[in-house]
């Protein structure tokens, strides 16, 4: 099983190209698996109560691309990892598993985990929300 | 890749079992401080609550605001309120309202809960 | 330090004070040549045979009576630090998922900020006793001396100790208020 999953991807174009038919249309990214992460942290965005991607508490959900890093996303062999800020407007395991639906293609047969590391409140009674130590 | 011929053979769809739906592929991890921000909103939101501030009272204070653990979160907040109000009833509904708004927004379990009123507004009315 | 701390702090000073004194004058007093001569020792043979007669048991008795005085001694020790304003949070409910708790210095300050909102208090300053609920609060309150005293206990009772019963839930809250008379001040004689 573990074997499985990484061959075809490693394997790049076959894999990814097939994938890329399915989605490749709405994202407007172009072809080969450096691409995924950025794919994955568009449709994540593009969710219902996600305000943005970020990358956990101590930066390590991202994705380093040669020259830019996509925050919030994190793909290995077995699983993708996406944190979000999420707003308040749903139940967060609503949102979750909307994240998870979204990018469920792209993702195939890895697990999705998403992280919810923050939220956004828009009217906030709270005059003095402090950071963790 | 050599091994990507031989993966390709394990890989026929037809001899797995069907993939769970993609909506229990994985897990959902919601940090402490999401539970912080959404418990203080909510202990906020009951009337004679002036302010509330993540953490414990001043001596005593547990090393963090809130911890999740799997399912459950624990909870410590300190809270400002109007004197002269109920202080029983009060952090009564404080608590209620903190579990209740915990559970519905993230689906934790809000298994322990400390309420500290450290403090009272000038509200003598 | 309370009331009682202090004077069980005065009676155990004097008893101890007493005993010290009646020895040093019987050390005293067999120095200058009382009781028969300096030069025989104290511990004679009528002492040695009083000890060698009674047996073991007198042993015993001499290392209860020490214990006992070791522990009464240890006991006002503690006393002492025994305080009469706690600064522990009170206890309002305790569940199987965590506790309540407001911090007594909160109860207090509210408090004070209560009394010191009449006309004839001067400056007010509380306490709590003892972190159980309800708490019982101590007051220091100093009053103008020209104002009536009757209206300075109407607030009290009236304003600041209702508030208190009120936020505390019980009809039933001890308080002691230790009030002092003094002229005011310069400038507050000057405003009016």
């Amino acid at each position: 099983m573990t074997d499985t999953g990484p061959a075809p991807r490693s394997g790049a174009s076959p894999g990814t190209g097939t994938r890329q038919a399915g989605s490749g249309a709405d994202d407007g990214l172009g072809t080969g698996p450096e691409n995924e992460a950025l794919a994955i942290a568009e449709r994540a965005r593009s969710c219902d109560g996600v305000a943005a991607l970020s990358s956990g508490p101590f930066g390590t959900v991202a994705t380093y691309l040669p020259g830019r890093r996509v925050a919030g996303v994190s793909v290995n062999d077995r699983t993708v990892e996406i944190a979000i800020v999420a707003t308040m407007d749903r139940p967060l395991p609503e949102t979750a598993d909307e994240v998870r639906r979204a990018v469920s293609d792209l993702a195939g047969e890895r697990r999705v985990d998403v992280r919810i590391a923050d939220i956004r409140i828009d009217d906030i009674r709270v005059d003095d929300i402090v950071e963790g130590p | 890749m050599t091994a990507a011929t031989g993966a390709g053979t394990f890989a026929v769809p037809g001899q797995r079992p069907a993939p769970p739906p993609p909506e229990v592929r994985g897990r959902t991890r919601i940090a402490d401080q999401v539970v912080t921000k959404i418990a203080c909103c909510a202990a906020g939101e009951v009337p004679e609550v002036l302010r509330v501030r993540p953490g414990g009272g001043t001596w005593r204070s547990p090393s963090s605001d809130a911890e999740v653990h799997g399912e459950q979160a624990a909870v410590y907040l300190s809270v400002s309120v109007a004197y002269p109000s109920p202080l029983r009833e009060v952090a009564a509904r404080v608590r209620q309202h903190v579990i209740a708004r915990v559970a519905a927004q993230t689906g934790l379990d809000v298994t322990h809960l400390d309420v500290t009123i450290t403090d009272f507004g000038g509200d003598l009315s | 330090m309370n009331r009682k701390t202090s004077r069980g702090n005065r009676w155990g000073l004097a008893l101890i004070g007493s005993v010290l004194f009646v020895l040093g004058g019987l050390v005293a007093a067999r120095g200058l040549g009382g009781f028969g001569s300096a030069q025989t020792p104290i511990v004679d043979g009528g002492v040695r045979q009083f000890f060698a007669g009674s047996g073991p048991a007198i042993w015993w008795v001499v290392a209860i009576v020490a214990i006992v005085v070791a522990l009464l001694a240890l006991r006002w020790l503690l006393v002492q630090t025994r305080r009469e304003v706690t600064h522990r949070p009170i206890r309002l409910e305790r569940s199987p998922t965590g506790f309540s708790e407001v911090s007594a210095d909160g109860v207090a300050d509210a408090v004070a900020a209560d009394v010191a909102s009449s006309p004839a208090v001067l400056s007010a300053d509380a306490g709590v006793a003892d972190s159980h609920y309800p708490p019982e609060v101590r007051l220091r309150v100093v009053a103008d001396e020209r104002a009536p005293i009757g209206e300075l206990r109407w607030h009290l009772s009236a304003i600041a100790l209702q508030h208190l019963r009120d936020a505390l839930n019980s009809d039933h809250v001890h308080a002691v208020a230790r009030v002092s008379l003094e002229p005011p001040p310069a400038s507050h004689r000057m405003v009016h």
